[in-house]
């Protein structure tokens, strides 16, 4: 296996640790949580300063069965590090599976839904309970595109 | 009126399609180009606004062409609507023998005035391709 600290500098690995999307955790040789990534919180909405000096097994099940998420464990024994852990995002939305053209598909399906919406609200004179459906239909569709593009697009998870 | 078959399996945008269109048009709806299918069975409509991708065993560009290949329905007035952009999609929906293209989003306003300029042109009138 590779062993990156030789082929990488340091400054490099802190790059990378800072700046991957991928959220990861550091077990340190006492068995705690030693370090968390900053694509950590935003992926997992646990802050670091909750999760510093945890015990590994505590950490471990803040995550069991998360909706989300799914971990894998790396022994490392290495320097101050026993382990780390990373987590990428569960396969529980059908939007996580999405291919890209098929996601475009999805945009363009609620793009049309909103557009049409919007088009006969501001050309048509509705009465007020036409309006109000059209108007509430058209949010929805927002919302979905929204989901869309955070579960599809975006690996910052909203809190 | 002149009739129009509205084939989406997506309500919302059936609702939408359907709002623009109703003055003008008598308007009938289907989730799926099997459904389509049945209905042309009972009744032909002069025109059907035709999503591509749809689930079931026929997708639009399939039913499309079965439309223009039928000698009692190859007059009806095809619109292929696709959220695919793709422009090899659109040759092949030309090549099926579409009489027009649009892409979502689309405006439903300029359906209602494609389909009414539509229904009165001739055979030899040209095509629209947007």
């Amino acid at each position: 296996m590779t062993d990156l600290s030789k082929l990488l500098p340091y400054a490099n690995l802190e790059t990378i640790w800072l700046r991957c999307p991928f959220a990861i955790a550091l077990i340190n040789v006492n068995g705690d949580v030693g370090a968390v990534n900053p694509a950590f919180e935003g992926l997992t909405g646990h802050s670091e300063t909750k999760l510093l000096g945890l015990s590994e097994a505590s950490f471990a099940a803040l995550f069991e069965n998360h909706p989300h998420l799914t971990k894998q464990r790396v022994k490392v024994n290495k320097d101050q590090i026993r382990a780390l852990y990373y987590f990428s995002e569960f396969a529980s939305s059908p939007h996580n599976t999405l291919s890209l053209p098929h996601a475009a598909e999805l945009l363009r399906e609620h793009l049309a839904s909103i557009y049409g919406f919007a088009e006969l609200l501001l050309s048509q004179n509705y009465d007020e309970e036409t309006r109000r459906m059209l108007t509430s239909t058209l949010l929805e569709e927002v919302e979905a595109l929204s989901n869309l593009i955070n579960e599809k697009f975006d690996n910052r998870k909203q809190n | 009126m002149k009739k129009v078959l509205i084939v989406d399996d997506q309500p919302n945008i059936r609702w939408v399609m359907r709002l623009a269109l109703r003055e003008r048009f008598i308007i009938s709806e289907a989730t799926s180009a099997d459904e389509a299918l049945t209905h042309l069975q009972c009744d032909s409509p002069d025109a059907i606004v035709l999503d591509v991708m749809m689930p079931g065993s026929l997708n639009g560009f399939q039913l499309c062409e079965r439309i223009k290949k039928d000698e009692k329905w190859a007059a009806i007035h095809v619109v292929l609507v696709t959220a695919c952009g793709q422009v090899e999609e659109q040759e092949l929906g030309r090549a099926l023998g579409a009489n027009a293209y649009f892409i979502k989003p689309f405006s439903a306003l300029a359906l209602e005035r494609h389909l009414a300029d539509a229904l009165k042109m001739t055979p030899t009138a040209s095509p629209s391709w947007r």
